[in-house]
């Protein structure tokens, strides 16, 4: 499963934390749309550029950021700061 | 095993080909049957790595300092990897240039699928443990 959601806390010492919630999931769905809505871009592009040899290459790369969007699964990030009394965590996963 | 892993196997017992040279032709014909969809496997035979972990934990005389727990899915270092093949040559030659004047010698452009499979085969074995201020571990699982 690639990370659906993305924590960002604050604290600072005596006072009230900030929890800041990203739902990457949405995310992704805008770049899946995104990425659908290029494709009659990219498909044009890659016809106009076929003689040069860059079609293929704008064809590969289009179809490898999916590779790399499938890619992300089991990705986990944690990483928790500590700086003039401020702690900022933040998790991926 | 199949057939042509069979051949190259025969050919370095008949010493017609190197054990190098037959390892670069078993990637080769691991790679045609899209056998590199699969978990990479070390010499034992074991499933190879899944993930790079990097952890970050600070010393016990500093227990505010900083904490990093990263789990990175060596599929997307191999995706990340292959994306850098589509690097334009011009481009490739302006980031070997600036890589080699911060120190790092690395040309890209000698980078093939089969170097990736053997780097990420080999993480199997790797461990860095770096003490300081804080605790460095980089490591496969």
């Amino acid at each position: 499963m690639i990370p659906l959601m993305l924590w960002i806390r604050v604290k600072e010492e005596g006072k009230r934390g900030l929890a800041l919630p990203i739902p990457l999931f949405l995310v992704w769905m805008l770049v899946g749309a995104l990425l659908l809505l290029l494709l009659p871009l990219v498909l044009l592009a890659a016809l106009l550029s076929w003689p040069w040899g860059w079609g293929l290459v704008l064809l590969k790369i289009y179809f490898h950021i999916f590779v790399m969007l499938g890619s992300m699964s089991g990705l986990k990030l944690d990483i928790s700061s500590r700086e003039n009394g401020k702690i900022t965590r933040i998790v991926m996963q | 095993m199949n057939e042509e892993k069979r051949k190259i196997l025969e050919m370095v017992a008949d010493k017609k080909i190197s054990v190098d040279e037959a390892e670069k032709l078993l990637a080769a014909v691991s790679d045609y049957a899209g056998e590199t969809t699969t978990p990479a496997r070390d010499g034992a035979g074991k499933p190879g790595p899944k993930y790079l972990r990097v952890l970050v934990e600070p010393s016990p005389d500093n227990p505010g300092g900083d904490r990093v727990n990263v789990r990175v899915p060596l599929n997307l270092v191999r995706a990340g990897l292959k994306f850098a093949s589509y690097i334009p040559d011009q481009a490739k030659d302006k980031i070997n240039k600036e890589m080699k004047e911060k120190g790092v010698p690395f040309d890209l452009s000698h980078f093939n699928p089969q170097d990736v499979e053997a780097l990420l085969v080999h993480l199997n074995d790797l461990t860095v443990e770096v003490e300081g201020k804080e605790k460095v571990r980089v490591f496969c699982e």
